[in-house]
């Protein structure tokens, strides 16, 4: 979490990436990552998807993903619970608006409604920067969200994790398990216990003298790409590669092994995700967990 | 002869209105889309930049893949990026960035920058990157020896001549290079409307990427790669100025239009 934190401030800072940039750059990697995940002729007949932006810069990235989406050619939906605070926010909301997608300002009451509109659901409500308990205005859409029979894809960080770990305690029972996790620039500690179907990695942003001066060890990524996956498992069949999932500490040998296996699997994976629509979100069983 | 020559022109003039066929911009609807963008649809020039500078890098590499040597490592092409004042220089700074990225050599040259907080932070994110910034001024004869592409991104649309003192230099470098040149939205130094009009600093690249639609002058192209990228134009925005443009495929940010 600390050093997600540094990072985000050293490229704002340090670096002097503007918040425009990175959030465009981030939401188009996240949009890719997604399309590759979900080809838009692999979705049910319904599909529209409906895309959870939060108040923060996960929603910001949000946004931006809802843009591109709907340039890609889904159906999409957005729901934005609050008027954005920043300009930045309220710009990227202008765009969505102008790019005739519709609004939602409040979840539906009933989780089946989402379960009967929806074939996917994209979660940006909260990003690395959560800390529990979740805002009250809020916690009903998390608690949908973990819900909802929808398969959910979210971005950088599960809403409702922390950077560094997933809920635990009496809180433990009931939180959101997505079914694929997008890892913003690198990925966050707690995606070590992420068990879900597929963790892909998404933007390239990350200076070559930053990621030196805090010893950070990436995946290697495929020449033009900007979004790879990093683990790829349709069936909750286990990848080939090592045991260790990439955080800041894995090592960096290891990490390109599981890549180029992943991205082997990957392109299998991509030719047989027709049932992806229709396939229910992955249950509280262990089958994710082989994968690492 | 005269039949061999009628046949001739006809098929050029074939493939032409095949490439004509999409969308030229003339220089009042490439200021009044640009504008729009940013008054009506609220997108910030950083944003726009980002996306035009990956679109270059990304053609740069379908254009000019690296190579894999005989010991299976892969060689990857230096890149000398030569940025001008403006915009156009902006986007090369952004296309120099994801190019490192990637796994190419980039190099910045930057003779005259613009005190503008948007290109200063862009530079800086070029030195932060790693990117070294040339400060010779380069000619044909070093462009061959040093690097294996250069991007011309010194002047856009807005060019008006003559070539000012600080670039006839490298315009001629350019101009006579044995190396591929991609040019980015508009061949520097040529008219936006009419083509190559400069007598002795003409470029003529081997790739060019036309953001947001083609230019009218890229009728003039005969460079081997044309791409389009910038995939931001919002379809009502496209409608509004009935842009007749080809569809990128899937996810990805550039389409090639050649034949």
């Amino acid at each position: 979490r600390e050093q997600a934190e540094q990072v985000d401030s050293e490229l704002l800072t340090e670096y002097s990436l503007s918040l425009d940039q990175l959030l465009e750059h981030g939401g188009l990697s996240a949009a890719v990552a997604f399309a590759r995940i979900y080809p838009k002729e692999s979705l049910t007949k319904e599909r529209t998807l409906l895309v959870c932006c939060g108040p923060g810069n996960n929603g910001g990235f949000g946004l931006v993903c809802a843009r591109y989406l709907k340039l890609f050619g889904y159906k999409l939906t957005v729901f934005y619970p609050k008027t954005p605070a920043k300009a930045a926010y309220r710009s990227l909301l202008n765009q969505c608006e102008k790019m005739d997608i519709p609004f939602l300002s409040y979840m539906p009451g009933d989780v089946q409604v989402l379960d009967h509109n929806y074939c996917l659901i994209v979660d940006a409500l909260f990003g690395h920067t959560f800390q529990a308990p979740v805002r009250p205005d809020l916690a009903d859409v998390l608690q949908k969200l973990t819900e909802t029979a929808v398969p959910v894809v979210s971005i950088d960080v599960p809403s409702g994790w922390e950077a560094d770990k997933a809920p635990s305690g009496s809180s433990g029972q009931h939180y959101l398990r997505p079914d694929t996790l997008i890892s913003l620039l690198l990925p966050k500690r707690c995606s070590l216990e992420f068990a879900g179907r597929r963790h892909y990695i998404a933007g390239r942003l990350l200076p070559a003298t930053l990621v030196n001066k805090l010893d950070l060890r990436l995946p290697t990524w495929s020449p033009q790409d900007i979004a790879f996956p990093l683990v790829d498992c349709p069936d909750g069949v286990a990848a080939s590669g090592s045991a260790n999932q990439l955080s800041a500490e894995a090592s960096g040998n290891s990490a390109a092994g599981a890549a180029s296996g992943a991205a082997a699997a990957a392109g299998a994976a991509a030719t047989a995700a027709g049932g992806t629509g229709e396939s229910k979100k992955t249950s509280t069983d262990k089958s994710g967990t082989n994968c690492f | 002869l005269r039949l061999g020559h009628a046949l001739l022109s006809a098929a050029l003039a074939t493939s032409r209105a095949a490439m004509s066929s999409w969308t030229h911009l003339g220089q009042a609807s490439a200021v009044r889309i640009d504008e729009q963008l940013f008054a009506e649809y609220g997108f910030s020039v950083e944003q726009l930049m980002e996306l035009a500078g990956l679109a270059c890098a990304q053609a740069v590499h379908r254009a000019y893949p690296p190579a894999s040597e005989l010991d299976g490592s892969t060689s990857w092409p230096r890149v000398l990026i030569c940025c001008g004042p403006g915009n156009n220089g902006g986007d090369g700074l952004v296309c120099a960035r994801h190019l490192g990225q990637f796994g190419y050599s980039p190099s910045v040259y930057y003779p005259k920058r613009t005190d503008k907080p948007l290109y200063r932070n862009l530079l800086k994110q070029c030195i932060g990157s790693g990117i070294p910034i040339v400060e010779s001024h380069p000619t044909a004869a070093t462009m061959a020896a040093d690097y294996d592409i250069v991007v011309d991104a010194l002047f856009g649309f807005s060019f008006k001549p003559p070539v000012r003192p600080e670039f006839e230099a490298v315009m001629s470098a350019l101009s006579g290079a044995s190396v591929p040149v991609v040019s980015i939205d508009v061949p520097s130094g040529w008219d936006v409307e009419l083509g190559p009009v400069l007598e002795t600093q003409s470029i003529q690249p081997d790739c060019l990427v036309s953001l947001t639609a083609p230019k009218m002058c890229a009728k003039h192209f005969t460079g081997r790669h044309h791409f389009l990228g910038g995939r931001f134009v919002p379809p009502e925005l496209a409608r509004s100025f009935s842009l007749n443009l080809p569809r990128y495929p899937g996810c990805e940010q550039i389409v090639s239009l050649n034949n």
